[in-house]
């Protein structure tokens, strides 16, 4: 990763989630799902599933958050866990969709060289935390440093004051350009508050 | 693009017919080479959608939230399917309250064609108005308020001082533009899917005040001691007496407002009006309002692309697809559907009057190669 970039593999993110902090595991959430839905969409035979596996993917971060810690890069832990549970999905279709139509099982055949190639793999994971990163890249820099902090690192207002030297008042107010920012930028984040 | 590439995108956007996607799947099949190239072409199309968000973001966390709850307690969770029944269902309520809001008080709507000009009185009636028709508003004590002469609805200044304020709402469908002469002597015309509420007389003591949902042009009526205020998707426009456009669709992000004659002060719905917190535009310059930043910025403006519809023409520098697909649907009340993401991005330069929306499409052809095809009212884009 570039010099500069915010680090999403923060272990403070990960010691936050550790400890169960809502608002990390809603930043996390909302940085990642839409974007793991659109991959989930891209593996799996019925699209409507893509959403409830992702779901999940979610659902088994907060029930094994305590084991968090031993992860090194969360973006890869994301994509490796949706791609497993699409993985075990297109198994289970196989198994139960065997008999059926010619067309559906070339179809599956398809998918499931799609989820097994390691180029496209690799392509999609890189993508992910590339469009991550531009993500939180779009904020004004003294914004997105507050933010960081605020956000990912989960300090609050009055040490981000202390650490960057500035009033609380101005830790406020960037914190909620940064939000306004975010709402417009990233629709994703738009019930952020 | 090869003609092959190009089906791929159709079967991996899902819009492929049965026939093209066998021949698709077809040549996947037939040698790993095309299996190679395919799911290259896959990879990078999928990649190229990470930033689509349709997903309701908001039900999926809740749906999560909950489900976490009784996890916590008994170690058991939900089943998918029952998250997934949660999320469609907290989706279809928040649609419900969307559809509630935007559809003007649907009770008072009746069975009224969809391409009709409407007139709403105070009390809720609904009258259609016909296009050169002759019709009178008449209030519910039976007085004559206004009356249509061909494409326009004129309302008088009856002189009586009034104490009570009371508003018609006039809506044009799409397709359509209508004038407005208001009772203190403002013109206003109404482009295609526009919706303006304004009152029937104003009174002596207050502001001139109506309310603008969609694009209107206005010629106000000089009234230096009464202001004339348009409230519009969180912002206000205050004149005394000027000629502007006001562009301000609900689907649009941005509020435009451009100024020809005299000077109008712009300024968040929120604040009450102070020179200070307003934005001043001198004639030839335009106020963009950001919807959701809330921010105001001047420019100077191409005043004729922002006033041609008026001459029901439909001017074009520089604006990429995805913007000129809603004014294509008002002006010629179609739906075009367009299913090629790459051309949302491709931008046009071009001037339409008369053109029928065939020969708008046969010219944007010409620069830019698509698939499309027009049944009646709808044109799909693959």
């Amino acid at each position: 990763m570039k010099k500069g970039q915010p680090n999403i593999n923060n272990e403070l993110f990960l010691s936050l989630l550790e400890k169960g902090e809502k608002c990390a595991f809603e930043t996390l959430f909302r940085l990642y799902f839409p974007k793991l839905v659109q991959i989930a969409k891209g593996y799996l035979v019925y699209q409507q599933e893509a959403e409830s596996i992702v779901q999940n993917v979610f659902l088994k971060i907060w029930e094994n958050k305590e084991s968090l810690g031993d992860v090194s890069n969360i973006n890869n832990y994301l994509y490796t866990m949706t791609k497993n549970l699409c993985l075990d999905q297109l198994r289970h279709e196989k198994v139960k969709r065997n008999y059926i139509d010619n067309s559906f099982r070339i179809k599956s055949e398809i998918q499931y060289k799609f989820i097994q190639d390691e180029a496209a793999s690799l392509l999609l994971e890189n993508e992910l935390e590339s469009k991550i990163i531009q993500s939180i890249e779009l904020l004004p820099e003294k914004c997105k440093n507050i933010f960081k902090k605020s956000r990912l690192e989960g300090l609050k207002h009055s040490e981000i004051a202390a650490q960057m030297g500035v009033s609380h008042k101005t830790v406020d107010n960037h914190i909620a350009t940064a939000l306004r920012h975010m709402r417009f930028h990233l629709r994703e984040f738009i019930s952020i508050s | 693009m090869t003609m092959q590439d190009q089906k791929i995108y159709k079967y991996l956007r899902g819009t492929a017919t049965s026939k093209e996607e066998k021949e698709v799947q077809d040549w996947i099949v037939s040698s790993d080479q095309n299996a190679k190239r395919f799911l290259e072409i896959k990879a990078k199309y999928v990649a190229s959608t990470l930033d689509e968000t349709d997903v309701g973001l908001d039900a999926s966390f809740q749906g999560i939230v909950n489900a976490k709850k009784p996890s916590s307690r008994n170690g058991r969770r939900l089943p998918p399917a029952i998250l997934k029944s949660a999320a469609i269902l907290a989706i279809l309520v928040g649609l419900g309250f969307i559809f509630r809001n935007t559809i003007v008080d649907s009770r008072t709507a009746p069975v009224i064609p969809g391409d009709a000009i409407i007139l709403q009185l105070e009390n809720g009636n609904i009258e259609v108005i016909s296009e050169g028709g002759e019709a009178k508003v008449v209030d519910s004590e039976g007085n004559v308020l206004g009356a249509q002469q061909g494409a326009q609805l004129v309302y008088k200044n009856n002189g009586t001082s009034q104490e009570e304020i009371t508003y018609n709402t006039l809506t044009v469908p799409y397709g359509k533009r209508f004038d407005l002469l208001l009772s203190d002597g403002t013109q206003i015309t109404l482009n295609s899917g526009t919706s303006l509420k304004y009152p029937v007389q104003f009174l002596k003591t207050k502001n001139r005040q109506v309310f603008l949902d969609g694009e209107a042009f206005f010629n106000v009526a000089k009234d230096s001691v009464n202001p004339f205020i348009v409230n519009t998707n969180g912002l206000n426009v205050r004149v005394l007496g000027t000629k502007f456009n006001l562009s301000s669709y609900p689907e649009d992000q941005y509020v435009n407002t451009t100024l020809l004659e005299g000077s109008v002060s712009v300024y968040n719905k929120q604040d009450t009006f102070d020179s200070s917190n307003a934005s001043l535009l001198e004639p030839g310059f335009k106020a963009e309002w950001n919807k959701y930043n809330k921010q105001i910025s001047v420019e100077e403006a191409d005043i004729a692309m922002h006033t041609d519809w008026l001459n029901g023409k439909i001017i074009l520098r520089h604006v990429p697809f995805k913007n000129i697909v809603k004014k294509l649907e008002r002006h010629y009340n179609v739906d075009i559907v367009n299913n090629n993401p790459e051309l949302d991005e491709e931008m046009f330069t071009a001037s339409f009057d008369v053109e029928s929306i065939d020969q708008v499409f046969k010219t944007f052809n010409v620069t830019y190669e698509m698939e499309y095809k027009i049944n009646d009212r709808q044109i799909i884009i693959n």
